[in-house]
């Protein structure tokens, strides 16, 4: 018996005849390996997101007086809690994700099983679980050190007014073109 | 077979926005942190166009703008709200941290 966590189809002509629970049928194997490709994805999507907002809570922490609104624990979790790459790459990463995604799945690597690819899920799952729970965890954290440094507040009606104008008009600036004004200022 | 790749966002900036920019850009000359701050800003434009989503966390649904975000990248804190199809950034304030931590 299989022991596939993964729903997957069990048409005629699944199986092989000598027991062999590799599915024969390409499209069983498909949607398992859609499963792997989607949930390391969604590991590398939440891996940087954590990335980022570890970045982001300690130079906040550092901004504020210390612990600012955070408990101990939470203190704790930001400073021991390392981020595995620097917040220019998590950014690039995920712009290269997205890029990934939209392409859809690589091929299914040759010779690949039902078994190994069950058990890659599996992997993933808690994997991804883990990172979900922690990015949780660092969420309320940016935000309440963010709201410390600068206390959230809605868009006024003057500003809900002109940002739908500017959505309306032609393009305006870009940050770059901003930023070049300063840079061309700069070498004048 | 041809592939359609991912749609950048339109990041825009209304007037009261880029003028909050420019202060910004200002005050980061002002404290001897100009490149600091014109690296950060040009990676988070990428960051806004390609995925804003990681840059920024959810705090308000305000139709017609969708839903408000407050984001970071390095030493900058802003605030931004994404239209419903996903097609606008607007960035509606500017924060800079007071010292280079990230």
């Amino acid at each position: 018996m299989s022991e596939d966590p993964i729903p997957v189809d069990p048409g005629p002509g699944d199986a092989a005849p000598n027991g062999d629970e590799t599915p024969r049928r390409p499209d069983a194997l498909a949607k398992l390996w859609a499963r792997v490709v989607e949930l390391e994805r969604e590991a590398r999507w939440l891996s940087a997101k954590c990335d980022h907002l570890r970045h982001s809570c300690r130079a906040r922490l550092d901004a504020v007086d210390s612990p600012g609104p955070l408990t101990e624990e939470q203190v704790r979790l930001v400073r021991t809690d390392a981020p595995q790459q620097s917040e220019a790459d998590a950014v690039e990463e995920l712009i290269r994700l997205r890029k990934e995604r939209a392409a859809g799945p690589p091929p299914i690597p040759p010779g690949s099983t039902t078994e190994q690819l069950a058990r890659r899920i599996a992997e993933l799952e808690l994997t991804v679980a883990v990172l979900a729970a922690r990015r949780e965890e660092l969420r309320p954290i940016f935000l309440a050190l963010a709201d410390a440094l600068e206390p959230f507040t809605p868009p006024t009606e003057q500003e809900i007014a002109e940002m739908l104008r500017a959505a309306d008009g032609p393009p305006g600036p870009s940050i770059l073109d901003i930023i070049a004004e300063f840079e061309a200022e700069a070498r004048s | 077979m041809t592939v359609e790749g991912p749609q950048p966002y339109r990041v825009v900036l209304s007037g009261l926005v880029q003028d909050q920019l420019r202060e910004l850009v200002q005050a980061a000359i002002r404290e001897g942190r100009g490149a600091e701050v014109v690296r950060a800003a040009q990676a988070l434009q990428s960051a806004l166009m390609w995925t804003p989503e990681v840059v920024a966390e959810p705090v308000l649904d305000l139709p017609p703008l969708g839903r408000v975000q407050v984001g970071s990248f390095g030493p900058i804190q802003l605030r931004i709200a994404v239209n419903d199809a996903r097609r606008l950034v607007f960035v509606a304030w500017w924060r800079l941290l007071p010292t280079d931590t990230a």
